[in-house]
Parts: C-alpha cells; sequence; structure tokens
C-alpha cells in the first residue's frame, strides 16, 4: 500500500469522523508534505484548525498584574459613580423642575385671588 | 464635663427649635402638632433653586379638615396677624378665607409671609397655608405671581 492509498483510506476516514487527533495530525503533515490536488481539500480544512490550535494553545495571554486589576476594578467603579450621579441629577432635576412648578401653581393662586383694591377702589370713587 | 456637654446639647436643641419655630404660631402646623401630617400634602423647598423668585424658603400646607379643625387653622393664622400691620385679610361671613400677612423682618433683614387660603364645600374646607422668607417683597411676588 502506496502513502498515497494509506493517506486517501485515512482521509475517507476522516471525513466519516472516525479518525483519532493523532492520526489528524498525521494527515494534516502528509497533506502539507506532497503537492497533490486530491488533498486540497483536507489540507484546506486541517491547515485551517490547526492554525486555529496553534493560535489558541500558542497566542500569547495578557497577563495582568494585581495593580492592573486594581486600576481596572477603580476605573469601573468611578465610571459606574459618575453614571449613577448623572442619572440621580437628572431625576432630581426632574424633580426639582415639578416642585417648582407645583410652588409657582400654588402662589398664583394665592397672589391672584383676594380683593383686587385697585379696582374695587376705582369702583367706589366712579360711584 | 458631663454638665458641660449636657449644656451645649440644650443649647444646640434650644437654637434649632427656635430657628424652626421663627416665633410663628403657625409653626405647630408645620410641624403637624395641629392636623396629622398623613392628611397634608407638605412642600418644603430650600436653597438657590428659590433665588430666581428672591426667596430662600418656601414651605406650603394644603389639605381638607371639618369645620372644628378649621378654626384650629385659622385661630393660629389669626394670631400670628394680630400685631402685624402690613396684611391683607377677607373673610367670608365669620370664617378667614384669604390672608397674605407681612410678618416682621428677620434679624438678618429677610422679608416674611404667611399666606392662607379656604374655601368651603359642603362642611369640608380645603385649606392652603404657606410660608415664604427671602428679599422679595409684596409687590414683588405679586408682580410675579398675580395673573389678573
Amino acid at each position: 500500500m502506496t502513502d498515497k492509498e494509506k493517506y486517501t483510506a485515512l482521509m475517507q476516514r476522516y471525513w466519516n469522523a472516525e479518525t483519532t487527533p493523532g492520526q489528524e495530525q498525521e494527515l494534516a503533515r502528509y497533506a502539507a508534505r506532497v503537492d497533490d490536488p486530491d488533498f486540497d481539500g483536507i489540507r484546506g480544512v486541517l491547515g485551517y484548525l490547526s492554525i486555529g490550535r496553534y493560535k489558541n494553545n500558542y497566542a500569547p495571554k495578557i497577563a495582568s498584574t494585581p495593580w492592573q486589576r486594581i486600576i481596572g476594578l477603580a476605573a469601573a467603579a468611578v465610571l459606574a459613580a459618575v453614571c449613577g450621579t448623572f442619572l440621580y441629577e437628572r431625576k432630581q432635576a426632574s424633580n426639582t423642575a415639578e416642585i417648582l412648578a407645583s410652588m409657582e401653581s400654588t402662589l398664583t393662586a394665592i397672589f391672584s385671588s383676594g380683593t383686587d383694591i385697585e379696582t374695587e377702589l376705582s369702583d367706589i370713587l366712579n360711584q | 464635663m458631663k454638665q458641660l456637654f449636657i449644656i451645649v446639647l440644650v443649647l444646640l436643641c434650644a437654637a434649632g427649635r427656635a430657628s424652626a419655630q421663627e416665633g410663628l404660631f403657625v409653626e405647630d402646623l408645620f410641624e403637624g402638632n395641629v392636623i396629622s401630617s398623613k392628611i397634608m400634602k407638605r412642600t418644603f423647598i430650600k436653597g438657590s433653586k428659590l433665588q430666581p423668585y428672591g426667596l430662600d424658603t418656601y414651605k406650603s400646607l394644603s389639605f381638607q379638615v371639618d369645620e372644628a379643625q378649621f378654626h384650629s387653622v385659622e385661630l393660629l393664622v389669626l394670631k400670628d396677624a394680630y400685631e402685624v400691620e402690613d396684611k391683607t385679610t377677607e373673610y367670608t361671613g365669620d370664617y378667614l378665607t384669604y390672608a397674605v400677612i407681612c410678618l416682621p423682618q428677620t434679624h438678618n433683614g429677610l422679608n416674611r409671609f404667611l399666606c392662607f387660603q379656604a374655601k368651603q364645600d359642603r362642611g369640608i374646607w380645603d385649606v392652603t397655608v404657606v410660608y415664604l422668607r427671602g428679599t422679595a417683597t409684596v409687590e414683588d411676588l405679586n408682580k410675579m405671581f398675580n395673573k389678573r
């Protein structure tokens, strides 16, 4: 059995999802090594998967120091406080506007009622 | 030391009470001692929000009461109005139904006003009592709020 026959059979098993990870690696290495158009499909799939695995396993991880974590938490807390204050002040402003409107309405009711002295005096003087 | 602490505490309480009462009979009403505060709509505003109106304190109460309770409120207003010369009062029959009383100024020269308005409907009195303090005069208040 030639290599090509062996790896064609393995490729068939791969498409049937019957291969082990070790066999997949072996197949990928073979597909990368030969310049055979029959293995183009498997080369593309396994190459794509192996790049993904490489990135997943070997990509540098961003390690954060305790200080960075503290600064991050502090920044999040400050952001939350700023947003909270903004929302609270907006609510307060709307409450204040309502209260002032109620005050104006009450004072208008008071100062617009009662006897109009000028009218009353002019009525008396005109009689 | 303990006695000194008690004296200071008593003085602080007295000062707080004096500033809250401002020497008015209606202060009892504002403190909820005459009419239950549960049936009163109370609005208290203090500070810079009132600056555009020339005021620094606004307190208002509105409530509905029967005739007996109305008389107790009316009496407090009349007591505060008694020695004041600058006031406008109106009666409907024997009942005080409207008053704008220019109270004596505070020690730091602020004007004070007590306003009262009452309407009766089938034995129930609809009462509004307002206390104002600030630099505004009664003419200023009339200009701002008299829409007639």
